[in-house]
């Protein structure tokens, strides 16, 4: 990632600057967000019901003007800071978050609640083994926190160990139940591609969420995902609306419905949407999708210039400590050199061993023309079951470079059948490669 | 690019929108966010859902019948009187308990349990807002079965007699209304007749239940309670916090004998939700019994511990409640003499009862609770300190809405039952009764503040102490700019500032581009 830096920076700034003003209602799932589109829960459902939404942030200031020997409240503010980098895109609250951490672990190293803080802030930055090692600890500090078992589920999830992370989500469920923990189950669900399952827990948080709009809106939204998933665009269009009723600035439902309409073939209503979505928020996931999208309409020129400001978001918010080498490895393997890839996708996977780091590494492979080392890793990155449109079509490529053609073919046929419009591109490219092994639908 | 050139348009960003943050937060009213009170958003983990939250419980001999008990618990704390489109509903997948325990195992003998469902228009399924409308009501109501009120809920009260084998379950009230929010005067013209004919009488004898929203009852300064932060024991109190806040009732009217075994006239009483997890089964989220228990006794890294725990597992507590860590405390910052160890007084007051009053056998198993003697003390004068004041129909037997359970507390842990009455009998927050005069009759609680009256700014200072024995404060305000003032100005500051580093940031990021 270097050729456009400078260029993009600016837009990315300008953007970032914009997001500043746009303040949302704090979502209430809260989150550790997936700066791109590693994973379609782009903010892996986590919820700081500890005072932590953006909205507490200035009483929060203000308490601390006055008791600045308030840990707790310190604590707290670096929850709505998260929050906040969250809701807005904006990785510099994560910097203000840090500052507010040490205060609190200054005053209290060993207080549960700063250490939970401190398991957001890393899951958020990616730093998913600082982020067990901080949610250990404040579990084993207040084993009924529900917040520190669904924080140490998270990390858990990121880093492959999903046995572990779906019993930290079930501990977190039993100390005490809620949206957060019925969203985080739904999507261990999920992940074990049980797609009956994740709807219905998924239900139970949106219903558990009629007091919060945005909780609402993010239920809503990953129910039009599960739908779209399965094919049922009518119920996916359903959902989507909803969210959007509940919360008209919850733009991930605004992507949504703009892959909806990709996969309806209205490329004009798709386009009015995903441009609102990068206007409003300038994530790699939103703006290499729309390039992605012009790529398929042959506009090029425009695809280049959503590439560039991708780009520019994630050094942003590398800049701001997030890590982001698994979204650089499948973006350049996607659109830039193999060998940043797989430079990127082994940093990351000598870091966490989960089906997303899996993929990376057999997809960067597979860009550098190695699918014989790549087959593996891809393999692995299928292995639960995962409905994941991505993973089955990288997993099917390299099949079918190897001349597996059973195995490739199973794999891409599932990963049409689960794409439904994220990415036209991909799917072109599938039933290319679906009619070279002579198995075209 | 470098570093140094991307760092103040990352600052700027950062600075513009906490300054929009603050005005907001100036302009939309003091949210007590980060405060934390007498189990008012106090364990981290039920902050995000006040409808599971308990807040604070009272039960209290009848004054107008002594023959009868009133027990109120509360639910959803800080419910801001203007908290449209939704306002305060209580879940409909929990059963709120009032649990009973008259043979002083620590285990309950007698629950009323309530269940609530919701007639609402649309289904949640179909949408957050509802058919494009946002309305809680359309149009005034005037009846509690009103078509104008779009969201409406029932309750179903049973009391369930536990014993060994199969419990007794008797149903007391099935489908009877909840008093709504009170959306405002112009939705609801005359919330008085509301709130009275959501008063439902069952079995006879003068028994009688009430679910609905009311005025929050319990009144204090949160600020006594910095001196746990740093906060010095010259820190101005005498301002109510929950002032202008609603909070969730439920209330109870029953016959004493509803709820002591045949010999026993003292009962231990406490309240708690469950909720259903993602598999159906109910998990207590919350439990609450004393007032103060997380501030005064029970150190804040073990509330979410506490909030599951059932009564009969507290004797675990007594260890924090013997040696005092807020008696300490007090100790190191206002240069009292509270005695620190050996608290078998608190111990009294917070898990046995005290002696004569309420611990009828003079050992009783530890378990925090309310301790209520149903049998009316004869020849007290009302004594808003309760039994420190000498009324033995004060908390700690029981809790009567009128107790200023601060104070009490307050002067409990400094010593007044234990040799330091003197210095002790000074401590307190400044805050001797409530905001809003109580009802005379059943259920007591306040109607609830209105949505459409606006909340009245906080008074001044009265420039009570928490130490009034302490170094007089000459500093005006004591250094505590009043909320909305500061917040405004802060905010105010935050967005000049922001504004002037986003122009230096783009004639900055203006250079790379041009390079």
């Amino acid at each position: 990632m270097g050729r456009l830096l400078c260029p993009a920076l600016l837009t990315a700034g300008a953007l970032a600057l914009a997001a500043g003003f746009t303040l949302f209602a704090a979502v209430a799932f809260g989150g550790s967000p997936q700066v791109t589109g590693q994973d379609r829960r782009a903010s892996t459902p986590v919820r700081p019901a500890v005072a932590a939404s953006a909205g507490d942030i200035p009483s929060l200031q203000t308490r601390l003007q006055q008791t600045p020997g308030d840990h707790r409240s310190w604590s707290r503010l670096a929850l709505a800071y998260v929050e906040e980098a969250r809701v807005s895109a904006d990785p510099t609250y994560y910097r203000k978050a840090d500052e507010a951490l040490a205060r609190a672990a200054e005053l209290a190293p060993d207080d549960a609640l700063q250490l939970t803080a401190r398991a957001a802030l890393d899951n958020a930055r990616h730093d998913f083994a600082a982020a067990l090692e901080a949610a250990d600890a404040a579990v084993a500090a207040n084993p009924f926190s529900s917040l520190a078992h669904q924080l140490r589920s998270d990390a858990l999830t990121e880093l492959g160990r999903y046995a572990e992370a779906r019993r930290a989500a079930r501990q977190a469920d039993d100390v005490e139940p809620g949206p957060s923990t019925f969203a985080r189950l739904s999507y261990q669900a999920e992940l074990r591609g049980d797609l009956a399952e994740a709807d219905r827990l998924m239900r139970l948080a949106r219903d558990a969420s009629t007091g919060s709009a945005p909780a609402y809106a993010f239920a809503a939204f990953h129910l039009g995902e599960l739908a779209r998933g399965t094919g049922d665009l009518t119920a996916a269009g359903r959902h989507y609306a909803a969210a959007l009723d509940a919360d008209p600035d919850f733009s991930p439902a605004l992507a949504g419905r703009a892959r909806l309409a990709v996969a309806r073939g209205q490329t004009a209503a798709a386009l009015r949407d995903y441009r609102e979505v990068v206007r409003r928020l300038p994530l790699p996931e939103y703006v290499t999708e729309l390039g992605e999208l012009y790529l398929a309409l042959g506009r090029d020129a425009e695809a280049r210039a959503q590439f560039a400001v991708a780009e520019a978001s994630a050094a942003l918010a590398r800049a701001n400590g997030v890590g982001v080498d698994l979204e650089v490895a499948l973006f350049e393997a996607d659109h830039g050199s193999a060998e940043a890839a797989l430079a990127a996708a082994r940093e990351e996977w000598a870091a966490r061993r989960s089906i997303h780091t899996a993929d990376a590494l057999g997809w960067a492979l597979h860009a550098a023309g190695r699918d014989a080392e790549a087959l593996p890793y891809v393999r692995r990155a299928t292995r639960l079951g995962t409905r994941d449109a991505r993973m089955l079509f990288h997993h099917g490529a390299v099949a079918a470079a190897l001349g597996r053609t059973g195995e490739a073919r199973e794999q891409l046929r599932a990963a049409l059948a689960v794409d439904n419009g994220v990415a036209p591109l991909r799917e072109s490219q599938a039933r290319a490669l679906l009619a070279g092994l002579g198995g075209a639908r | 690019m470098s570093q140094s050139r991307r760092a103040p348009r990352a600052r700027a960003t950062a600075l513009l929108g906490v300054g929009t943050l603050l005005v907001g937060g100036g302009l939309a009213g003091l949210a007590p966010g980060g405060a934390t009170a007498s189990s008012h958003r106090e364990a981290p983990a039920i902050a995000g859902q006040p409808a599971y939250d308990n807040t604070d419980l009272y039960a209290f001999v009848d004054p107008n019948d002594t023959g009868m008990v009133n027990i109120i618990a509360n639910w959803s704390p800080f419910s801001e009187p203007t908290g449209g489109p939704n306002f305060y509903p209580w879940a409909t997948d929990a059963r709120y308990d009032i649990k009973i325990d008259n043979d002083y195992d620590a285990k309950p003998d007698v629950i009323y349990r309530w269940k609530f469902k919701d007639a609402r228009t649309p289904k949640p399924s179909d949408s957050f807002t509802g058919n494009g409308t946002f309305l809680y009501n359309n149009g005034p109501v005037t009846t509690l079965d009103d078509e104008n009120l779009l969201f409406r809920q029932t309750y179903t009260l049973k009391r369930i007699a536990v014993r060994k084998g199969k419990d007794g379950v008797r149903t007391l009230l099935k489908n009877a209304p909840v008093a709504p929010s009170y959306v405002g005067d112009a939705s609801m013209p005359n919330y008085n007749a509301l709130r009275d004919a959501a008063v439902k009488a069952y079995q006879g004898s003068g028994r009688q239940a009430f679910a609905g929203q009311a005025e929050d009852p319990f009144f204090l300064d949160l600020r006594v309670f910095d001196v746990l932060y740093g906060g010095d024991c010259k820190t101005q109190a005498g301002h109510d916090t929950l002032a202008g806040f609603n909070v969730n009732t439920l209330a109870l009217k029953v016959q004493s004998k509803d709820l002591v075994a045949s010999d026993r006239s003292v009962v231990g009483i406490w309240s708690t939700t469950d909720r259903k997890n993602s598999n159906g089964k109910f998990r207590q989220v919350s439990r609450l019994g004393q007032p103060l228990v997380n501030e005064v006794v029970i150190p804040y890294q073990v509330k979410d511990t506490f909030n599951t725990l059932k009564p009969r597992q507290d004797a675990a507590a007594l260890p924090f409640v013997k040696k005092s860590e807020l008696a300490a405390t007090l100790n190191a910052v206002c240069g009292t003499s509270a005695p620190v160890n050996d608290r078998t007084d608190l111990v009294q007051v917070f898990l046995e009862g005290v002696k004569g009053i309420n611990n009828p056998r003079g050992k009783e198993r530890a378990a925090e609770y309310l301790r209520l003697n149903t049998e009316w003390q004869q020849g007290q004068t009302f004594n808003r300190l309760g039994v420190v004041g000498g009324d033995a129909n004060g908390f700690p037997n029981g809790r009567r809405l009128q107790d200023d359970v601060v104070d009490i507390a307050l002067q409990v842990v400094g010593g007044v039952l234990k040799g330091n009455a003197a210095q002790a009998s000074t401590l307190g927050d400044g805050v001797d009764k409530n905001d809003t005069a109580f009802g005379a009759d059943f259920p007591y609680v306040a109607l609830p503040h209105s949505g459409s009256i606006t909340k009245k700014a906080p008074p001044a200072q009265t420039g009570s102490a928490l130490l009034t024995g302490g170094p007089s404060n000459t500093g005006g305000n004591g250094g505590f700019p009043t909320g909305q003032v500061s917040l405004v100005g802060l905010g105010a500051l935050a967005l000049v500032a922001g504004a002037a580093m986003a122009r230096t940031a783009r004639k900055n990021g203006a250079a790379p581009a041009s390079a």
